[in-house]
């Protein structure tokens, strides 16, 4: 028993460990070097006893040194093949990610959503009314009479049946929640219009949110103040609002909403023809025929009424330029949002 | 409306600054539309609300200047020396129809030599953008754009039995009126005739014969106040809308003629000489007292919600050509110019009084919180949960309009009547949709048009049934899907097949804890493709469908792609409900697996039925695991893998317990027709 026999049990078991590629070969190999029964190691410590005593000491480390260094390539190898097994194959992570395609809303439907968020976190009412009307909650019972040029302003599709009409604003939302019910009233009424206008700045169909705030102390200030809120809420920006008289039937006094140009801030744009300023929508005090026509007792209650598009609102707030492309339902225009 | 600006300035000390003055007008409600430069001249184009008949003209819009911008108020003066015969020996008027014509004036001019007008007048029609005719018509004209008040010139020759009655149209009555058109006359219509006939339609358009020409020697001067309401009917009826009628059907000033008639007559004899018959016709059988309305201080400053010093609003009203008198203290008597006529309450003067001291001036304020239904009400609420949810399945939200093709129309929906539109853009728009799904078919076919074949496209909205004289809105929902190619090389593919369509339904209903049945149906109608339509029913209530579309009858719309579809009544998500707590078991679940051999028809509800039917004690779950077709299977067949789960709720389950249920799941399952075991 010499230091070069254990020099070759040494080069033997790295020449045998270099060929092993399963746990069950590396086993084996354990078995045959450091196993109990048959290793080669084990077997070596066994005849130290039969050595002379001066040779005893310096084999015995020897030995030792060998079976540790086994030892550890063995449980190295293992751990090598533990980490192959329950590794992931390589994967080109460079690729495009597959499944979970994006669905979108419709612009229209997340503008709506956005201005009823800011209302109900004024304390308003989300209304909705019939998008087949009749005369009355269109026009009569908002003091615009038949035989009135107040009809003008809205061209009107009529129906076959009855004598119905597609409405043309979402004001009568207003007459139907005040026949339903009593002041203190704080809603809007989102919804589609219908006008019979079909050029390249007027869609056929459109959406309106009208509001409408009705109470015992119930002022024009508090009219702008809540225009003005809504509008600095919607664009995130330090906006002014402007009032213009103006004339709708069913409000007195009546003013178009101006809003500083939310493209330039003012300064002036090819979007508000230079002028820094907006029309967003019409708006006044409710008018004391209209109270008359629901019942509600002019002298004891005021309100206000306002009504603004969704449409421009989108365009504004996404810089669309054409507004048929709300209604087209090209791919190309909806995956963008 | 166009007028020049100098023009005004003949009656108020205009500012000089083009662009104050255009704000002044915009901001107390006349828009300037535009502000036009045209030889030297500043023309502006007033977009005039249609309540304020009186500013549609220069002497108004100089009355409303000085309001706006504090200048002394305009007087319109007007003068014609009368000479002559009484106007009352040559001709006598009538009116008929007092309710339709609150008052009638006439002037009379005769041995007028009618020629062109002068250079200065005929420049300012043009301004205006008026024809000039000849010196008298021209006149009518000038005193129109001038003081607003519209007059008519009749040639008296033509005035048969030199009498005028106002009256309504006999039935036949026919006029061939000023632009050579010759139209029928309705009894609804107000007509100025003489002793034999109609001579002009009243406030809308004269007849061509008794018209003022170059050969008229004896004019008569019409100056009335028509019914407005009667003008607009007529205007409408006839299709002739005019200068005239235009003011009419807006009101027009009662005491406006008086005025007029006599600035007409001292341009016409200035410009054609003749003389003014001595008197002037007047009937005014509609006069009535100047209007009176209370006007409270208090109540103007609680609508505003800002404090307008007293002296500073009752100040406002009287340059308005208001009258206000006071009562008691900030109570006043305002006393209403007949030219304002749209004027008639509290609250119009209110409006007055804003506009012109600045709505600028208003402070900001918020109302309290007070509507106690505040927020979305649920069926709203519920709508745009299903938007979001389809949406986060990788669809997307279209909008449609509301109108679609009648043809199609009737292809996809059967049920109530169709609403149709009385006066539509054109027929392909000229119903209410019953049915969500043609508008959404164009879409895809556009779409594919430009190559997106590849779609998840819905949209929720209302679809429309005529019932009687009524009309019914309903809520809906439906989705399409067109298969197109799937992308190669991984990225975002998803399956756009039938399976997929009821699988996002499946998700829809199931993300509102409502249990749906699909069951396969017949489809009422051609453009489905029979043996792929399934019938939605939601608690036993049928919800809608999801279905193929017939390729052939796609084909017939020219539409290539392969397309189902689905419509759902969007109150079946109303069921909505919480998810009910139920007790799960902490016991290990036992799987078994099966694999049967089955004709290829062969559904799998009637294999699941097989097995659910038989009431296995302790059977969680019965999954359908995997379904192919193979030549090693056989012609016609197909093998299912599926798998059944038992678990107890307070143990874990014996082996034998298992498999004996096993035992006869698989016999009821190999009694199948035409059923067997694989053979491994």
């Amino acid at each position: 028993m010499g230091v070069e026999e254990l020099a070759g049990i040494k080069s033997g078991f790295f020449a045998e460990l270099e060929k092993v590629r399963t746990e069950g070969e590396l086993l084996e190999l354990k078995g045959n070097y450091v196993g109990k029964k048959r290793g080669v190691v084990p077997d070596l410590l066994a005849k130290i006893p039969s050595l002379p005593p001066e040779e005893r000491k310096a084999f015995g480390h020897s030995v030792n040194l060998l079976k540790q260094e086994i030892e550890g390539a063995l449980n190295s190898a293992m751990a090598d093949l533990d980490r192959k097994k329950s590794a992931i194959p390589p994967i080109d992570i460079t690729a495009p990610g597959t499944g979970s395609e994006r669905g979108h809303l419709h612009p229209l439907t997340i503008v709506r959503r956005e201005i009823e968020e800011i209302f109900i976190s004024m304390g308003y009412a989300v209304a909705s009314g019939p998008e087949v009307e009749d005369p009355y909650h269109n026009f009569e019972a908002l003091n615009t009479p038949a035989d009135h040029p107040s009809r003008d302003i809205q061209d009107t599709f009529y129906l076959d049946a009855g004598d119905l009409l597609l409405r043309t604003q979402t004001s009568p939302v207003q007459i139907r929640s005040m026949e339903r019910r009593k002041p203190p009233l704080k809603l809007i009424a989102p919804g589609r219009v219908f006008r019979r206008d079909d050029d390249v700045s007027h869609s056929p169909m459109f959406f309106q949110v009208e509001g409408l705030v009705v109470d015992e102390d119930i002022t024009m200030a508090d009219l702008k103040g809540t225009l003005l809120a809504f509008y600095r809420k919607l664009f995130h920006k330090d906006l002014s609002i402007r009032f213009r008289a103006s004339y709708f039937p069913f409000t007195e006094p009546s003013a178009e909403t101006d809003l500083t140009c939310v493209i330039c801030g003012g300064s002036g744009c090819k979007v508000c023809k230079r002028t820094g300023w907006l029309e967003v929508g019409g708006c006044g005090m409710v008018d004391p025929k209209v109270f008359q026509f629901v019942g509600i007792d002019p002298e004891k209650y005021t309100g206000f009424a306002f009504g603004l598009g969704i449409d421009r609102i989108a365009m504004l707030k996404y810089g669309i330029d054409n507004i048929k492309y709300l209604l087209e339902n090209d791919m190309r225009f909806l995956e963008q949002f | 409306m166009r007028f020049p600006i100098s023009w005004i300035k003949e009656f108020v000390q205009l500012p000089g600054d083009v662009e104050a003055l255009r704000r002044g007008f915009t901001f107390s409600g006349t828009e300037v539309d535009e502000v036009i430069s045209e030889n030297g001249e500043t023309i502006f184009d007033f977009g005039f609300t249609v309540n304020r008949p009186d500013l549609m003209n220069v002497f108004g819009l100089a009355r409303e200047a000085s309001a706006i911008f504090s200048l002394p108020r305009p007087i319109y003066d007007a003068h014609a020396d009368a000479s002559g015969e009484h106007i009352g020996k040559s001709v006598s008027i009538e009116i008929a129809d007092p309710a339709l014509c609150p008052r009638y004036m006439a002037l009379l001019i005769r041995g007028a030599k009618v020629g062109e007008s002068a250079p200065a007048v005929k420049k300012r029609l043009l301004e205006c953008g008026l024809r000039p005719i000849n010196a008298v018509v021209d006149a009518t004209n000038y005193v129109l754009l001038e003081y607003g008040h519209p007059l008519h010139a009749f040639d008296t020759r033509h005035i048969k039995e030199n009498r005028i009655i106002v009256r309504r149209a006999a039935k036949g009555e026919k006029l061939l009126m000023l632009d050579g058109v010759e139209r029928k006359l309705s009894e609804e219509m107000l007509v100025i005739a003489d002793g034999a006939r109609p001579l002009v339609v009243a406030g809308v358009m004269g007849g061509e014969e008794a018209g003022v020409t170059f050969l008229t020697k004896d004019i008569l001067l019409e100056g009335a106040v028509f019914n407005p309401s009667s003008i607009r009917r007529t205007s409408k009826a006839l299709g002739v809308h005019t200068d005239a009628s235009h003011r009419y059907e807006r009101g027009v000033d009662f005491d406006g003629p008086v005025l007029a008639l006599k600035k007409a007559a001292g341009m016409i004899l200035a410009a054609c000489g003749g003389k003014l018959a001595e008197g002037c016709i007047d009937l005014a059988p509609g006069a009535v007292a100047r209007e009176r309305v209370p006007f409270r201080i208090a109540r103007l400053n609680k609508l505003l919600g800002m404090e307008i010093p007293e002296e500073k609003a009752v100040g406002i009203l009287k340059e308005l050509g208001f009258t206000p008198e006071k009562a008691r203290e900030g109570l006043y008597s305002v006393e209403i110019p007949s030219f304002r006529v749209d004027v008639s309450r509290e609250v119009d003067l209110i409006e007055e009084v804003v506009r012109i001291h600045g709505l600028d001036k208003l402070p900001s304020k918020l109302p309290r919180n007070i509507d106690d239904e505040s927020g979305r009400n649920p069926s709203v609420e519920i709508e745009d949960e299903v938007k979001a949810l389809l949406a986060s399945k990788g669809l997307s939200e279209t909008i449609h309009l509301s109108m679609t093709d009648p043809a199609l129309d009737t292809l996809f929906a059967s049920n109530g009547g169709t609403v149709r539109i009385s006066n539509p853009l054109s027929e392909a728009n000229s119903v209410l949709r019953r049915s969500l799904l043609p508008n959404l078919l164009l879409a895809a076919k556009r779409n594919a048009s430009y190559g997106r074949k590849d779609l998840g496209l819905f949209e929720a909205g209302r679809v429309y049934t005529a019932d009687g004289s009524e009309v019914k809105e309903e809520g809906r929902l439906a989705i399409l899907f067109s298969e197109g190619e799937a992308a190669r090389g991984g990225g975002k593919t998803q399956a756009r097949d039938i399976m997929a369509l009821k699988g996002v339904l499946e998700f829809l209903f199931s993300s509102f804890n409502i249990p749906v049945e699909f069951e396969p149906a017949d489809p009422g109608s051609e453009v489905f493709s029979r043996g792929h339509y399934l019938r939605v029913a939601t608690g036993g209530r049928e919800a809608g469908f999801a279905a193929y579309l017939e390729p052939l009858a796609l084909r017939a719309l020219d539409v290539r792609s392969r397309i189902c579809a689905a419509e759902i009544d969007i109150s079946a998500f109303s069921a909505k409900m919480l998810p009910s707590f139920r007790p799960f078991s902490r016991f290990p679940a036992s799987r078994r697996d099966i694999s049967l051999i089955v004709p290829v028809a062969t559904e799998w509800r009637s294999i699941r039925r097989a097995v659910e039917s038989l009431g296995l004690a302790h059977l969680a779950k019965v999954e359908l695991l995997e379904v192919y077709e193979d030549v090693k299977i056989g012609e016609g067949k197909k093998s299912v893998t599926l798998s059944l789960s038992f678990q107890a709720l307070d143990r874990t389950l014996e082996e034998t317990e298992v498999e004996d249920n096993m035992a006869k799941a698989i016999s009821a399952l190999g009694a199948l027709p035409g059923a067997s075991f694989r053979q491994e």
